[in-house]
């Protein structure tokens, strides 16, 4: 199935009161969001503020959400009101361009050294977590390598993956499994050290 | 579980496949840490940035005092069309993606450049006419309508589509 | 032998890689071209664009959506003789009005987003292309990212792109000739992106009345192209096959077949249609229509034809290396 489809069994268990499984949701998309509100709110502690705030409207909408559009498409609209209203509740300016209205106007790949209200902190863990990722991935056998990054880079399914792999899919399943049980390995000690992630 | 997890996250689930998968998380946290990290690591891939930072943890604690949502499932045909459609499209193996690798020797032969030497008549640019729009368009069309777009622009195919489709009509 | 697979998986992954020195700018100039690829298919945008190529020069504008229903673009040509195309997902309308023809295709069996995905041909580009930045100008009023895309080999040609910082999507494009010369070029003169921008605005327009007009289905037909019946002798290096399907080029003759192979920048179709007998003989050889060149022969009573913006010689070997299986 794909991304929006996947998403929407998220939100059908947590419709089904699960409230655990929103927790998923936002792992899933909170760099994301906080990207984005960061456009607006420039202030990076204020920004995750707003971000968490976003998180709880959408929860709290969540009930009357039907899976019209995408998750994201729906939480960015959240996102992006909660930023605005956040900006004149507390007597800044909120930017008028269209831009900052349109979600595809996220922009990709930037470095994260452009956001210069970060702290040094955050930095350099974001950082430091880039870097382990990237020799966790040149670690990485071949194939486990080529999987997973046509999984989480190129976002082929896994039957795409398949066939461009020539593998079945079983050998699919586990190739993308072990490449994240492998970083995930040599990420853990970095990111024991960061905030919490037990939830 | 791990394993179903992970094809979870990348929705390779069958829906009724996922329950057990969603209680496991409920009761074991070391399991949803490994979902974070998980999706930590597409957000490093894909340079989300702010990989620094986790708003996991506040937010759940912000919500411990939400009461729990019960809404009616309301599932649509139109969602699950579409994964069926590219299901049925993959099985099928119509977009065929392969090497074709040969030896490496086969692109010395020289018979190359006598080939082309055997072209280089009369016309300054060396034996190359120019297309009659008319024998080539229809051509022309098809390899357009099916060079991949890996280039804006509707690939820069649709763009040359419309300008080819108007010579031959002046 | 084949292309070393740890070669080019280790490659894939190098847009990814914080390397250091040549590796980290190749990398890094990637990631404009995949973000331009991406910023195409996921933005909304709607813009005039000049395109140019050899004593062609015309202005249309485009308009590009996805959404919930999938991804929509239409072209108009806004001076000259007026056409328009409309794709919508996989079918594509050409809309001829002096011809009073309007051209369809369902691209066969395709899924529901390209084929080809850009950060997986990082490995295919930088395979067949160095890939540098140069500097930043602005382009339509938008501050743009020079990006050089240079051949490794005379199979290909080169292209300039300029990048939209911010949207990161493409507002210049040149193909670059053997000799330096520019083949074509597309610039934006105007550009919105974001919306608001509807799915009304992709209907044709209402000059395009098509009620009595022939309307021609482009015949493509799902399957795998006649692989058993020809063999390719000469492979490009840096291409790979990314379709194949069965296909009638004129209306009511045999099927024939097509290929299209992809080195990730360019394209290459070769079609091999049954020669019709009774009629003469086409021509064939070398010929050139500016950004897209073309080579046919004719090879066991069938017609071969070897189409893409590539040189001649990469026509031509692949054409030449072209033979009727024996059984």
């Amino acid at each position: 199935m794909g991304e929006r489809e996947a998403d929407q069994l998220l939100v059908e268990r947590v419709q089904a009161g699960d409230k655990q499984a929103f927790g998923l949701l936002v792992a899933k998309y909170q760099r994301r969001l906080l990207r984005l509100v960061s456009r607006l709110v420039k202030d990076q502690a204020e920004a995750e503020d707003v971000a968490q705030e976003a998180f709880i409207k959408a929860y709290r909408a969540l009930a009357n959400f039907r899976g019209d559009s995408a998750f994201y498409t729906w939480l960015y609209r959240i996102g992006i009101n909660t930023a605005k209203n956040w900006l004149i509740a507390n007597g800044r300016r909120v930017p008028t361009s269209t831009d900052v209205d349109s979600e595809e106007a996220e922009s990709y790949g930037e470095n994260d050294l452009l956001h210069d209200t970060d702290t040094p902190e955050r930095l350099l863990m974001s950082k430091q977590v880039g870097e382990v990722v990237n020799q966790a991935m040149a670690g990485l056998p071949d194939e486990l390598r080529t999987a997973i990054t046509l999984r989480e880079i190129d976002g082929l399914s896994y039957e795409e993956i398949s066939a461009v792999m020539e593998c079945p899919i079983g050998t699919v399943r586990s190739r993308i499994f072990r490449a994240r049980e492998a970083i995930a390995l040599k990420l853990r000690p970095l990111l024991d050290t960061g905030p919490d992630r037990r939830w | 579980m791990k394993n179903e997890f992970s094809r979870m996250l990348d929705g390779d689930l069958d829906p009724h496949a996922t329950a057990p998968v969603f209680e496991a998380i409920k009761g074991d946290a070391e399991l949803r840490r490994t979902w974070s990290d998980y999706q930590t690591i597409g957000s490093a891939l894909r340079h989300e940035g702010n990989l620094g930072c986790d708003l996991t943890l506040r937010v759940m604690t912000a919500l411990a005092d939400e009461p729990t949502i019960l809404a009616p499932k309301l599932r649509t045909e139109r969602s699950w069309q579409r994964p069926l459609a590219a299901l049925a499209a993959s099985a099928a193996g119509v977009a065929v993606v392969s090497w074709i690798a040969f030896g490496a020797n086969d692109f010395a032969s020289s018979t190359r450049a006598t080939t082309v030497a055997q072209l280089q008549p009369s016309t300054s640019n060396g034996g190359i006419k120019p297309a009659a729009q008319r024998d080539i368009q229809e051509y022309l069309l098809a390899h357009q309508f099916n060079a991949p777009t890996s280039r804006p622009q509707g690939g820069t195919q649709n763009i040359r589509m419309v300008s080819a489709s108007g010579q031959g009509g002046r | 032998m084949r292309m070393s697979y740890s070669l080019r998986r280790s490659l894939l992954w190098l847009t990814v890689a914080i390397l250091p020195s040549a590796a980290l700018a190749q990398g890094d100039a990637m990631q404009w071209l995949v973000r331009a690829s991406q910023a195409a298919q996921k933005l909304a945008y709607t813009g005039v664009f000049m395109y140019q190529s050899g004593n062609v020069a015309e202005t249309s504008r485009i308009t590009h959506l996805v959404d919930g229903a999938g991804e929509a673009e239409r072209l108009e040509v806004l001076d000259g003789s007026p056409r328009e195309v409309i794709r919508l997902n996989d079918e594509v309308q050409c809309y001829l009005p002096e011809k009073r023809t309007v051209i369809i295709e369902k691209r066969p069996g395709r899924r529901s987003f390209p084929a080809l995905l850009p950060a997986s041909f990082g490995g295919s580009v930088g395979e067949n292309y160095v890939v540098k930045k140069g500097g930043v100008v602005r382009v339509a009023g938008m501050e743009s990212q020079a990006i050089q895309i240079e051949p490794r080999d005379d199979l290909r040609y080169g292209h300039q792109w300029w990048v939209d910082t911010q949207s990161g999507l493409l507002v210049k494009a040149s193909l670059i000739g053997e000799h330096g010369e520019p083949l074509e070029t597309f610039v934006f003169t105007e550009l919105r992106i974001g919306g608001p921008i509807d799915r009304e605005m992709f209907k044709p327009n209402a000059r395009m009345k098509t009620r009595d007009w022939h309307v021609q289905q482009s015949q493509a037909i799902a399957g795998k192209a006649d692989d058993d019946a020809w063999v390719f002798r000469y492979a490009l290096p840096g291409f790979r096959k990314v379709s194949g399907m069965r296909r009638q080029i004129h209306g009511d003759g045999p099927a024939g077949s097509h290929w299209v192979f992809s080195d990730g920048m360019a394209a290459i179709s070769v079609f091999i249609d049954p020669l019709v007998s009774q009629k003469e003989k086409p021509e064939t050889g070398l010929f050139t229509m500016g950004a897209v060149n073309v080579y046919k022969r004719i090879v066991s009573d069938a017609l071969v034809v070897v189409m893409g913006d590539v040189p001649h010689t990469a026509l031509q070997r692949v054409g030449d290396g072209i033979e009727a299986r024996h059984k």
